[in-house]
């Protein structure tokens, strides 16, 4: 009530004086508001929380805003009021925002916008052929983190969520290596996966699937070094021993020195994790937790699915399994 | 009264010409039988075996076992491995060595010096049992065992375990001091039904009576081993060993006396302590009946407790109070008791010495957490409290109810750790903890276990303590603990439990389920396993906008998991009340890490506090972000309040990492010379100091440290893994806690907090479905976010969901909402309203795409480069800044973005604090340029929004000429020293005189009260609370009520309590206004 009173009598101070940006913006704030108005204050302001307000205000006009929501989209060259327009575009017209003016965000240099546009396009489920494979495609020079998490869980359906003992919020005591288990470099089965899509149609992560026809590789080198000329994905399997239970064991990590140039992992067919932060990703150590995954004292079986967009790739450096305490 | 027998005395002449000499020239028995002697002194001598089955020269291992002389010596340095082998002298079973009735052991021994070096703990004096635990195997439950445990530099415990057949029994003696390298003697006695004592150089140190049903000791064919276990695992002793004997019957020495003594509790009280009792206590432990038993105090027969017989085995108390209304000093009673026994009369006496303490003036808590056995360092430093362990777990557990105080040496050793530091004038803390004992003890059985959705345990969690056993349990300790230390008035507060909910998870027991079913209406949620979160990418339809319904599952399963759900919460309640059940509901009850948590109410339960720690590295005044989270959890508990905890440790992984540490070892800094494994080093003391300031910025009911051995060179060696690195960061608090803390604390006490303009939202939904959140760790971007506007001047409140709920958004004209992806569509409509009255949206990138935002702050990630990181933050501040300023006028400002400010505010008086965050690399760790950890000084210029006032310093105690008064407000130019913090007082009324109201005369006995006012020189008061120094002076120099006070509104009120045994005269009040200086005095005659 306090507020309400405050804001009005600044209403009418704005009117009656050469009133400060506060009061100019309180006073926009009130009333009805109509596209001509809004259009004005965002043609004649340069404060860029007045221009906010007004595109936030353009809301309140409904399908009547959409044409001039559409061209502050395109060319106002404040970048959060193209943000924000389309954010109201999107809040107007749900997903029937204006197709092209979403491919050109999508294609656009404004990460912040291509974001907005990604979550519009791609939000819709089922997911057309058309625009899975735009993601899919997207996915492959997007370097934005949020852009990429959008993307890969667009395309991608497998998620695990378990972050290491180290980033833990509920741990606070040092985290070390306790001991630790180079899987085999040699021995693993390989296989190329040009069509993306072994996991769909052959459910190659699974435990007890079949890869004794797969081609032999080792990891520790690029499967170029191997003979592989090839960019694209792979998939690496191989089944290993673990040794029973240490007496100390907070935690079960699979670190691995490096893949080039993304990974997604599986134990016991358990999706584990992934390693994906683009093509910056490809020597870069990661680990992941498998605490809960990992048998003790009998064979466990692990699928790698890689892909290598650039250069070399491969699991090209040794994995371990580590114990922390 | 010739014919009398002087018993008592008798026996402590005896015991006292027996011990003067510990190492023996013969055995005494008196009045038992030796079944076994065993003398080291000289090997070959057969004679000296008693028994003829002792084996001399015995190989161990394939070596010559070596004599010291005089003594049989064992291995000392061994400390664990393959190395560790039997040691001990080993003698052939026997059935006199379990004798049917009463017996005793007793064995001369001396510490090796190299004990303390030892990594094991264990040292075995003699061992006819071998099981340490209560066993099914055959013969495991009978015979006896000694051992000490180390739990310190030359301190152990003394435990003795006893088989009766089909059970086995643990008792043992509190902590023991035990210098290396001097002779001792250990005894343990048994009377063969039920009555046990353990005895250090003929003390008792523990005295047990167990239930009916303990009869005598079983026998088994396990071999007696003198100075170790008798088979595998074996734990030596170390040092050597003289002696031991065997007795059949207990010899007199070891009890054939009657105890007549104070019963353990309370020694030192506070003037008009409101629990003055004290206990007296005959015990008859004699084999004889006593009768015609008269008690005396002070030679004065107390006829009201004649006694006409005292059975053996029995005992009679003798409460009365202590005069508490007496001064301050040191005081004592003697006692008498006379009695008969076999027609002869005796008499035993005995003292009761007590201190009684000038009541505490107003202070603010200042507590050392777990800072171990140092009380008078503690104080030194100038904390107010540190604290004691209690709990009487064990016997709780046994028994299945509350159990009083037991008379016997380890009460008496917690007891008489509470009088010691009441005597230094140092309050306690009960450290307690009960749910996480008994969790311990149950989380691997499955019935108490937490289960996952296949009903298998979850490793590496605590047990389900949402079970009634748990409930019962801490209820029951509570009691016992208000029962055995309730009367102990120092004791002001109790931590209930610590980081219980970092091994809590979701359970799946059907009474976890069917209880989660009827608080939500729902089952749970089948994507909830993981407590912290859950993946909205993983879940069909997830909304696009990211909006959820207001009453959506997942939240409200999360929501009542985190408040009632994993059953920690109501177990702290439930301890809380049940600690307070013997009325002293004056015990503040506290939870730690209060906000290691998703941002929702609850945590903590109904315990009167809550605090949180702070590691303070890389950028000090983020604790304030903690500080202010815990406030935004107590708002959902009224009567719940805030103490916040710096770390004096600091992680060295985080701050001078050891694989990063010069080989050359000329390059590294003087504390990674000498203790270059360290894995916790000493906070610096300018991050120490601004923390400090930053913690007292807000309206905190009191301060913690944690970190003892990091703050002090103990020399602990591997006691610890805290390690002292930092020698100016000690006297640096010191400083602070005498210049600041207590002068300014009662002050603090009572000032309020300012209305903040900027809300920062750290929202449920976004935490729980996009695993973000700070967790009261203030290492996130939430807590950068703050770091942001708490340079750029700000002075953010953080809210939760259920707070805009509770209070709406209305008071705040900027809502920050970092990391807020998520929303409820409640939360939604709210900010819409906000938004719609002028409210200004301030987020990220990653903002809920509901919420249109008026500016974003764009995303940092930091790169672990101090300078760099402060540096692209402070950029924000400045962005920040300029964009809002013209829509936010602050009611501060600083000239530059290192003097941090904030204020609170009581009436029309501000309290301006003013931090100087300037800092660079120094020598210290600065090299690894992950902590600017050095201060550096700073100047500038201050200013307020007010338009007019009086400036005080209230560190300075002086007024501040202000150099600009204008129409925009007030400002002053500041200097700081490194790490500096300052206090602004800015009151209406200029301080120009302190006025004192007393009566010019007073009576020795009879209290009187003196009035205190401040204000101007016309008499208007100030409606400031002003910090004051009281000081009262009786013709024997300073006296009860000297101290810090606060005027509240200018005024205060100390009441006076002269003792009739004070002395009479001129009394003078003195009082000094800590803002101004302006001071007064008056003189009182005391008849």
């Amino acid at each position: 009530m306090k507020f309400t009173c405050f804001i009005i009598a600044l209403s009418a101070a704005a009117v009656v004086f050469g009133a400060s940006l506060s009061e100019k913006r309180e006073a926009l704030l009130q009333g009805e508001h109509s596209v001509s108005q809004l259009q004005k204050v965002l043609a004649s302001e340069k404060d860029p929380i007045m221009r906010r307000t007004a595109v936030r205000l353009l809301g309140e006009c409904g399908q009547d805003a959409v044409s001039l929501l559409s061209d502050l989209v395109r060319d106002d060259k404040d970048p959060l009021v193209r943000n924000n327009a389309l954010l109201v575009l999107w809040q107007i017209c749900g997903t029937d925002v204006d197709a092209a003016l979403v491919m050109d965000c999508l294609h656009g240099e404004d990460s912040n916008l291509c974001m907005v546009a990604a979550s519009i396009y791609f939000g819709e489920k089922p997911l057309s052929q058309e625009r899975m494979y735009l993601a899919q495609d997207m996915l492959k020079t997007a370097k934005d983190p949020q852009l990429r998490t959008l993307l890969s869980q667009v395309t991608w359906d497998f998620h695990r969520n378990v972050p290491l003992l180290k980033d833990r919020p509920d741990w606070d005591h040092d985290v070390v290596v306790y001991k630790e288990y180079p899987l085999p470099l040699e021995g693993w089965a390989f296989r190329l996966d040009p069509n993306t899509n072994l996991h769909l149609v052959e459910r190659c992560y699974e435990a007890d699937y079949d890869d004794s026809t797969w081609k032999k590789i080792s990891i520790g080198k690029t499967w170029e070094e191997q003979g592989y000329k090839y960019d694209g994905i792979a998939w690496y399997r191989i089944t290993f021993d673990v040794p029973e239970k240490p007496d100390v064991c907070n935690a079960v990590e699979l670190h691995f020195d490096s893949v080039d140039e993304s990974a997604c992992v599986w134990l016991n067919g358990k999706y584990v994790g992934e390693h994906n932060i683009g093509t910056v990703g490809w020597d870069v150590p990661f680990s992941l937790d498998v605490t809960d995954l990992v048998r003790w004292g009998e064979p466990n079986q692990i699928t790698v699915r890689v892909q290598d967009l650039a250069y070399a790739g491969g699991i090209y450096r040794p994995i371990q399994l580590q114990i922390m305490k | 009264m010739k014919t009398r027998i002087l018993f008592a005395f008798f026996f402590l002449v005896a015991s006292l010409a027996f011990f003067a000499e510990v190492l023996p020239c013969a055995p005494e028995a008196d009045g038992a039988e030796i079944v076994g002697l065993w003398n080291f002194s000289d090997p070959s001598d057969p004679a000296q075996d008693f028994t003829m089955n002792f084996w001399p020269g015995r190989k161990l291992n394939g070596k010559t076992v070596e004599y010291a002389p005089g003594a049989f010596a064992f291995q000392p340095c061994i400390d664990e491995g393959a190395a560790l082998k039997a040691s001990g002298i080993a003698v052939k079973s026997q059935p006199q060595f379990i004798p049917d009735g009463a017996m005793a052991f007793e064995i001369w021994f001396n510490f090796d010096k190299g004990v303390n070096d030892l990594k094991r703990n264990r040292f075995m004096l003699f061992d006819k049992k071998i099981y340490f635990y209560q066993s099914d195997k055959e013969g495991a439950n009978g015979g006896y065992m000694v051992y000490f445990d180390r739990t310190g530099v030359d301190k152990y415990k003394m435990t003795c375990w006893l088989g009766f057949g089909d059970k086995s029994v643990e008792t043992g003696s509190e902590g023991l001091s035990i210098p290396a390298g001097s002779w001792h003697c250990a005894a343990m006695t048994y009377n063969g039904h039920g009555g046990f004592s353990l005895f250090l150089d003929g003390k008792c140190v523990r005295h047990v009576e167990f239930p009916e049903g303990h009869g005598k000791l079983a026998q088994n064919n396990t071999q007696l081993t003198i100075g170790d276990r008798s088979t595998s695992n074996y734990t030596p002793f170390a040092g050597l060993v003289t002696q031991a004997v065997l007795y059949k019957g207990i010899p007199n020495r070891y009890g054939m006396r009657p105890i007549f003594e104070p019963f353990p509790g309370k020694n030192v009280f506070y003037r008009f302590d409101e629990y003055p009792g004290i206990r007296i206590r005959f015990t008859n432990t004699t084999e004889k009946e006593f009768t015609d038993i008269r008690f005396y105090q002070d030679g004065k027969e107390l006829t009201a407790m004649h006694r006409s017989e005292l059975k053996s085995g029995k005992f009679v108390d003798y409460d009365l109070a202590v005069d508490v209304s007496l001064k301050a000093g040191k005081y004592s009673h003697a006692f008498r008791v006379e009695y008969q026994a076999d027609g002869a009369e005796y008499s035993s006496e005995c003292t009761f010495n007590y201190d009684l303490m000038a009541r505490p003036t107003p202070y603010m808590p200042m507590v050392m957490w777990n800072q171990g056995d140092d009380p008078a360092d503690a104080k030194e430093v100038g904390f107010t409290s540190d604290m004691v362990v209690v709990g009487s777990m064990g016997r709780v557990r046994d028994t299945g109810a509350p159990v009083p105080a037991e008379e016997n040496a380890s009460y008496a050793v917690e007891c008489e750790r509470f009088n010691r530091r009441a005597r230094l004038g140092l309050r306690n803390i009960f450290w307690m903890i009960p749910g996480s004992w008994l969790s311990d003890k149950l989380k691997e059985d499955p019935a108490y276990a937490r289960l996952n959705r296949a009903g298998k345990p979850i490793p590496n969690t605590n047990a389900d303590v949402s079970l009634p056993i748990f409930k019962k349990f801490v209820e029951d300790v509570g009691r016992s603990v208000a029962m055995q230390f309730g009367t102990f008035t120092s004791v002001e507060g109790a931590l209930i439990h610590s980081e219980v909910r970092d091994h809590s998870a979701i359970s799946f027991r059907p009474e976890d389920v069917a209880a989660a079913e009827a608080a939500t209406g729902a089952p749970i949620p089948e994507i909830a396993t993981n407590k912290n979160s859950v993946d909205y990418r993983s879940i069909p339809n997830f909304p696009l906008n990211r909006v959820v319904p207001t009453d959506d599952p997942i939240l409200k399963f999360y929501s009542w998991w985190w408040k009632h759900g994993d059953g920690w919460n109501d177990l702290h309640s439930i301890l809380s009340k049940s600690l307070k059940s013997t009325g002293r509901n004056d015990l503040w009850t506290f939870f730690d890490p209060g906000v290691r948590s998703p941002a929702v109410w609850g945590n903590g339960g109904d315990v009167d506090i809550i605090s949180q720690w702070t590691y303070s590295y890389p950028d000090p005044i983020k604790i304030g972000e903690s500080t202010d989270e815990l406030f935004a959890m107590v708002e959902g508990n009224p009567n719940q309040k805030v103490m916040k905890m710096t770390q004096v440790i600091w992680y060295r992984n985080k701050t001078a990492p050891v694989e990063r540490m010069p080989a050359d070892e000329s390059e590294r800094a003087d504390w990674e010379k000498v203790v270059p494994e360290a894995k916790f080093i000493t906070i610096a003391p300018d991050h120490l100091s601004i923390a400090l300031w930053s913690m007292l910025a807000r309206p905190v009911r009191g301060i913690m440290y944690h970190g003892w051995a990091s703050l002090f060179d103990r020399n602990t060696k591997n006691q610890s893994a805290y390690k002292f690195t930092n020698s100016e960061t000690a006297p640096r608090l010191k400083e602070l806690a005498f210049s600041v803390v207590k002068p300014l604390g009662p002050m603090l006490l009572e000032v309020g907090d300012r209305q903040a303009d900027v809300a920062m939202l750290e929202s449920f939904a976004s935490q729980i479905y996009t695993d973000c959140g700070s967790w009261g760790w203030s290492d996130s971007w939430e807590a950068d976010m703050h770091l942001i506007l708490q340079w750029a001047g700000y002075q953010p409140q953080i809210v939760y969901e259920e707070t805009i709920r509770k209070n709406s958004l209305d008071k705040f004209r900027v809502l920050v909402m970092p990391n807020c992806a998520v929303l409820p569509q409640d939360i939604v409509d709210a900010i819409h309203d906000f938004q719609k009255k002028g409210g200004i949206v301030v987020a990220d990138r990653k903002l809920c795409p509901a919420v249109i935002p008026d500016y974003v702050v764009p995303t940092y990630t930091r790169r672990r480069q101090a300078k760099e990181d402060k540096e692209a933050l402070q950029e924000r501040s400045v962005e920040l800044r300029k964009v809002l300023d013209p829509y936010l006028s602050t009611p501060f400002r600083t000239s530059n973005l290192d003097l941090v400010g904030r204020m609170r505010q009581h009436g029309t008086t501000d309290y301006f604090f003013v931090m100087n965050d300037k800092r660079t690399y120094g020598d210290y760790l600065g090299q690894y340029h992950l902590v600017m950890e050095k201060g550096l000084p700073n100047s500038g210029r201050v200013s307020l929004e007010r338009k007019e006032g009086f400036v005080y310093d209230l560190v300075e105690h002086t007024q501040v000429k202000v150099s600009d008064a204008t129409a925009k407000g007030l400002s002053w130019n500041v200097e700081f020293g490194p790490g500096e913090g300052k206090l602004f007082m800015v009151t209406a009324v200029p301080l120009e005189a302190v006025r004192i109201t007393a009566p010019k005369t007073a009576t020795l006995g009879e209290e009187f009260k003196f009035q205190v006012s401040v204000g101007d020189k016309a008499g208007t008061l100030s409606d400031a609370v002003v910090p004051l120094q009281v000081t009262i002076t009786t013709p024997e120099g300073e006296t009860e009520g000297t101290g810090y006070y606060a005027a509240v509104d200018g005024k205060l009120t100390v009441a006076v309590a002269p003792a009739k045994n004070d002395l009479p005269g001129t009394w003078t009040i003195q009082v000094k206004d800590l803002a101004g200086g302006n001071a007064a005095s008056v003189e009182v005659q005391v008849k």
